[in-house]
């Protein structure tokens, strides 16, 4: 018949005590990941620190705080790459057109973004750079690749009204991110990361 | 007889006793009544698939994104998680094996699709799913976030009891005849965790986003759609209807902070569930994430009674509601004596006896053979 026999009273009891208390230790943890994200008190960042290992196996850790606190300007990174033969080689990720489907491109996407969420002054932001450079380098057959991080910023509707498009030059913000050869970043010690 | 001092202890000592019993019993209803599977098994079948897809256009640019010379680099993955654990069997995966492990991945994914191996099958799967969003974490984004969390659920709860190989070969094969039939507290866990971490991921989202100037001055959706890395639809003539799209941004925002509450009664939650599902279609159809759509759409069905899941007939219903709420906890009990279908609901959700519990797994429950 399949169907188990009737627990025990007692051990059911036992059961659904030990459930419940797992329960809610699971819920305060979840709860505390996204209440985490700052501006956060204190008390709720010494918690989550409690619970992270737990979140961080579980894949759980997250802010859940799509297009917050409000929509803003896109990452994207472009870049000129030099051959051996010297010829150059232009391209930016993510690309629309090279890139499907779109969920390929998407991933591409977070790359950028994860690029330009990295404050200028932490050290990660060079390595970061570095090992995109590689990437670069290896999957486009290049000797070196200049990179330049680009704010792509949202048209008001003032300035669509008025007859530009989404890829008006003034919408864009470059920063050169400086030339790349092929260089195995080194491993950081854990003081550089403070 | 004025009421002494100890009389009003006595009372109100007697009065909080029972409020806590109270809790304690609709906390037993709300998370420990046995349920029909068929939500469980229904998402199964819905996360699976999108998984999947998912792994299959990881497929496309596996090395670029696992390879240990890849864009996902462990120091940077290590310094973003705060030197804290990132669990993924592809820390241990050489480069040249990578494609073999890949497949085989797949090949478990597709056993959890089409529910075969059981328990087994939803937690590797669920394995599957964190290892490659730790080890490619700087590429991920809501979709694995929400894929990751649907299946760690349905790894819980009995995923293959509907719907699945797992039936057919013990239906069909082994001749059990009332295999996955049974409704399952696992189950019931399992949904209910589903919901409420739906309603923290909203809640969360809302309360993030009403940090934002432009939630507030109507501006969020227009900066939404005019964001062209985004976009795959062009809705930039709506840039001359100011009011419409601070309606937009107004009842997005909104929706997203009630969610949380106006998903339980009954009367609003399909309510909220259409709001929801129209405003998934949008984000996949106009910002061109289909994939996160989907599955935040897919998330709704644990919010769906399984007898509305099931189509061929209403005797099919073997448990109550697994989109019941804390409402329908305290309600059932108030109204078993009065209303039959009510008390079979209540009966069925905790199988004292065997007589219950022959009744649960036939399928049909008969009010004349239930003790009163």
């Amino acid at each position: 018949m399949g169907l188990a026999r009737p627990m025990n009273k007692h051990a059911m009891l036992c059961l659904k005590v030990v459930g419940s208390a797992l329960i809610v230790a699971h819920l305060v943890a979840i709860s505390l990941a996204p209440a985490s994200v700052p501006p956060s008190s204190q008390l709720v960042r010494s918690g989550w620190r409690l619970v992270s290992p737990y979140l961080h196996a579980t894949n759980l850790n997250h802010g859940y705080h799509f297009f917050a606190p409000e929509p803003g300007a896109s990452s994207v990174l472009e870049f000129v790459g030099t051959r051996s033969d010297g010829t150059h080689r232009r391209g930016r990720l993510p690309d629309k057109q090279l890139m499907k489907p779109r969920l390929l491109y998407h991933r591409y996407f977070m790359l950028t973004e994860f690029l330009g969420s990295i404050p200028e002054t932490d050290p990660i932001r060079n390595r970061v750079l570095q090992n995109y450079a590689n990437q670069l380098l290896k999957t486009k057959d290049l000797e070196s690749v200049e990179l330049r991080m680009i704010w792509h910023r949202p048209s008001s509707r003032q300035e669509v009204l008025l007859g530009e498009g989404l890829q008006a030059p003034e919408t864009y913000d470059r920063q050169s991110l400086g030339t790349y050869t092929w260089n195995r970043p080194a491993t950081m010690s854990r003081m550089e990361f403070r | 007889m004025e009421p002494t001092r100890d009389h009003v202890t006595h009372g109100i000592s007697i009065a909080i006793r029972d409020q806590l019993a109270e809790c304690a019993r609709v906390w037993d209803r709300f998370w420990f009544a046995s349920v029909d599977s068929l939500s469980l098994c229904v998402l199964r079948i819905l996360v699976g698939g999108m998984l999947l897809y998912s792994h299959l256009i990881w497929g496309k640019a596996l090395v670029e994104f696992f390879g240990s010379s890849g864009w996902n680099d462990f120091e940077v993955i290590s310094v973003v998680r705060e030197r804290g654990v990132v669990p993924s069997f592809f820390w241990y995966v050489p480069d040249q094996y990578l494609l073999t492990a890949h497949w085989l991945c797949n090949g478990v994914i597709i056993a959890f699709l089409f529910g075969f191996g059981g328990r087994v099958t939803a937690l590797a799967a669920w394995a599957i799913a964190v290892s490659y969003a730790n080890r490619a974490s700087l590429a991920t984004f809501g979709l694995d976030q929400i894929l990751c969390i649907l299946i760690f659920y349905l790894a819980i709860g009995p995923t293959t009891r509907q719907l699945s190989l797992d039936r057919w070969v013990n239906r069909r094969l082994l001749k059990r005849q009332h295999w996955g039939d049974e409704p399952s507290i696992a189950a019931n866990v399992a949904i209910r965790l589903i919901q409420i971490h739906l309603c923290l991921v909203y809640l969360s989202a809302g309360l993030g986003k009403l940090q934002g100037e432009a939630w507030w001055n109507g501006e969020a959706m227009w900066l939404a759609i005019a964001n062209y890395e985004y976009q795959s639809t062009d809705l930039t003539w709506l840039a001359s209807y100011p009011r419409l799209l601070e309606l937009m941004t107004h009842v997005a925002i909104v929706w997203e902070v009630i969610f949380a509450f106006l998903v339980w009664p009954k009367i609003t939650r399909p309510i909220v569930l259409l709001m929801g599902v129209f405003m998934h279609v949008g984000i996949g159809a106009f910002l061109g994430m289909w994939t996160f759509g989907l599955a935040m759409i897919f998330s709704y069905v644990a919010f769906v009674p399984p007898k509305l899941l099931r189509w061929r007939s209403r005797s099919d219903s073997v448990a109550p509601i697994a989109g019941g709420n804390l409402l329908d906890a305290v309600d059932h009990s108030q109204f078993a004596d009065s209303v039959p279908e009510l008390h079979t609901t209540m009966v069925s959700q905790e199988p004292d006896s065997e007589c219950d519990a022959n009744i649960l797994v036939s399928g049909e429950p008969r009010l004349e053979r239930l003790p009163r």
